[in-house]
């Protein structure tokens, strides 16, 4: 008798660890990362296809290109680089994601990196 | 039965602490490519502007160059610049493919060898080229064709962006 309820047992073991094995297979535990480094780029994209980006960019106004910005559930900063160097706050956070637009100037050339720092 | 049951509480009370192993890069190069196809024209207008065209280019080139280095990504570009001369016509090559080059231009039955140095330009000139013409770029194993207007500032840029595996390239005829 005792050697039928242990192997009741092990049949329920059995059961228990297909099922769990079976509950991985068809779940997926990673969940889906949103890409912020594509959404930084198009963010820059789409600016500078309304024609707001370069006149900021030009006169190295960071701080108005970034208060443009209203993205949900990440924190947003902008520095505008020239060839020497960069102005603007640098990004804080754990995780940091980071879009580029480069501009070659508005009525004169004076190139310059518009970047778009995502953190959380 | 009990281990079994154990096992899988300890599996599923240690999910929340698991940190994800691997996240794909982003593909940034589409749209690095697509910032240089708009500002290319853009940085060549404002050259055109100062009638320093060819300067703006080579400068633009080598600002690029050096960003894109930043991010680990391999820029090499060459570009082509036309400017009318009366009824004849001169061509500029800037060459910032990594070495030498030598491109033979062919307008109707005039051709042309011209030896551009890397990171730097060399000029050409067409006689009476027509006021529509077609020109044929060659280079190594590269071949185009572009019609170009004699009495229009015209401008052909071919570049690339490599990353690792990951390869970009693009034309701008404008």
């Amino acid at each position: 008798m005792r050697g039928f309820w242990f192997m009741v047992e092990a049949a329920l073991a059995g059961l228990i660890l297909t099922a769990f094995v079976a509950f991985l297979v068809s779940t997926n535990l990673s969940a889906a990362e949103t890409d912020y480094t594509a959404i930084a780029y198009t963010i820059l994209a789409d600016l500078n296809e309304q024609d707001l980006l370069k006149p900021l960019a030009q006169s190295g106004n960071f701080s108005g290109i970034n208060s443009l910005l209203t993205i949900a559930s990440v924190n947003h900063t902008v520095q505008i680089c020239t060839p020497q160097a960069c102005t603007g706050p640098a990004p804080t956070g754990t995780n940091v994601w980071v879009g580029s637009y480069l501009v070659p100037g508005v009525g004169i050339y004076n190139p310059k990196e518009v970047r778009l720092y995502l953190s959380s | 039965m009990l281990g079994a049951v154990l096992l899988a509480i300890v599996f599923f009370i240690g999910i929340p602490f698991a940190q994800v192993a691997f996240t794909a890069p982003t593909k940034d190069l589409p749209f690095l490519a697509n910032n240089l196809r708009l500002e290319y024209p853009a940085a060549y207008n404002l050259g055109l502007n100062k009638s320093q065209s060819v300067a703006v280019l080579s400068n633009f080139t080598r600002f690029v160059n050096a960003t894109l280095a930043d991010k680990l990504v391999n820029f090499t570009a060459f570009w082509l610049v036309s400017v009318n001369a009366s009824t004849n016509l001169n061509i500029t090559a800037g060459n910032f493919l990594g070495g030498n080059a030598t491109i033979l231009l062919t307008i109707g039955s005039a051709s042309t060898n011209l030896s551009v140095q890397t990171n730097s330009t060399n000029t050409t000139l067409f006689t009476a080229p027509g006021a529509t013409f077609n020109l044929t770029i060659q280079a190594g194993g590269f071949t185009e064709t572009v019609q170009w207007l004699r009495d229009k500032a015209n401008l052909y840029v071919f570049f690339e962006l490599r990353r690792n595996a990951d390869t970009v390239r693009e034309e701008i005829i404008a």
